[in-house]
């Protein structure tokens, strides 16, 4: 069991998964969506390759207005 | 009869070049609706964006970025809110995946208070996103030795700010502005943040900066469409001013009116 926080709401997944399979399960999975894990951007093409770790801190972001 | 109306020189920035001098903001407008007639009114070919964290709506993101693609515009996304050069850089590249776009305008907050920019972080990230093949517009303030780091670092846009964003007080130090004209001939100077209302960008204009960053004032109006209107003929005016060139002030009074055959003329004794 590892526990992680996204946009931090705290969240426990029972297994290793990949990034992309997480924010495929959270419904996250958006072009227009964008991810940071531990203040670092993760481009798209790295998603499926990267595995999320016990106390890993996810940011999704998505377009808002802005000035 | 030839139309001799002169229009304003066009803005050019890396291979864009625009037709309006008016960069608009798009956000606290009172509805979508209203975001997208008062940018249409305005003319602006650039409009900013940011990111913020996804919420439970999971279309809010979504729908927002197809209204502002829908007006098929230059995207200018923010990195507004962040207090540190990682943050900032972090959204940087974040927005130009989402928005498909290598221009940032570079935030980096160092007080709360009056939302200054932060001149050590902003230098950091402007020097790391410029190698990372970013155009960088810099928040700054009206420092002239900040903006000649910015510069030093590979920035070709500064973006100084008129007073602090949404004060609408306008170009609180015009002198500091126009050091920072007269020292950058050819980078491209924007005033962000503070233009409270369409004389205060004039003054801008007449200045000679290049472009003026909008959102509040034309947001925050009552008629966000016809304030829009009205900024987009205030830059126009104060550009075309500038273009033709002040006369000379002089000290004392000098008639516009001939003198030769002034009627009821005496000679004063």
């Amino acid at each position: 069991m590892i526990t992680i926080t996204i946009n931090s709401s705290e969240k426990k997944i029972d297994k290793e998964i990949s990034l992309s399979d997480l924010l495929k399960e959270l419904g996250y999975d958006k072009e227009w969506m964008g991810v940071a894990i531990n203040g670092d951007f993760i481009p798209k093409s790295k998603h499926p390759q990267t595995i999320i770790k016990d106390q890993d801190e996810i940011e999704v972001l998505s377009p808002v207005s802005g000035g | 009869m030839e139309n001799s109306m002169k229009n304003m020189q066009n803005l050019k920035i890396g291979d864009k070049e625009l037709k309006s001098r008016l960069f608009i903001g798009s956000a606290l407008y009172p509805s979508p609706a209203i975001i997208m007639d008062a940018i249409k009114a305005s003319g602006a070919e650039v409009v900013t964006v940011s990111l913020r964290r996804q919420g439970v709506n999971k279309d809010a993101g979504e729908s927002f970025w197809n209204l502002i693609k829908s007006l098929d515009l230059n995207i200018l996304p923010n990195t507004a809110g962040c207090h540190s050069a990682k943050e900032a850089i972090t959204i940087a590249q974040m927005s130009r995946e989402i928005f498909g776009t290598n221009w940032i305008k570079l935030e980096v907050i160092g007080d709360q208070y009056n939302l200054q920019p932060d001149p050590y972080e902003t230098l950091e990230a402007a020097k790391v996103l410029i190698k990372d093949g970013f155009e960088v517009f810099p928040y700054t303030t009206d420092d002239l030795v900040v903006a000649k780091r910015l510069v030093d670092a590979g920035c070709r846009i500064l973006m100084p700010w008129g007073s602090p964003i949404g004060s609408g007080k306008g170009l609180a130090n015009p002198d500091n502005l126009k050091a920072i004209r007269e020292a950058f001939d050819d980078v491209v100077l924007v005033v962000d943040a503070g233009i409270g209302k369409p004389s205060h960008a004039i003054e801008a204009m007449e200045l000679g900066y290049d472009a003026v960053l909008i959102n509040s004032a034309v947001a925050l109006s009552q008629e966000p469409i016809k304030m829009a209107q009205a900024f987009a003929k205030a830059i126009e005016g104060g550009r075309i001013g500038y273009e033709a060139g002040f006369m000379q002030q002089r000290e004392l009074a000098s008639p516009s009116t001939p003198t030769v055959g002034t009627p009821f003329w005496h000679q004063v004794s």
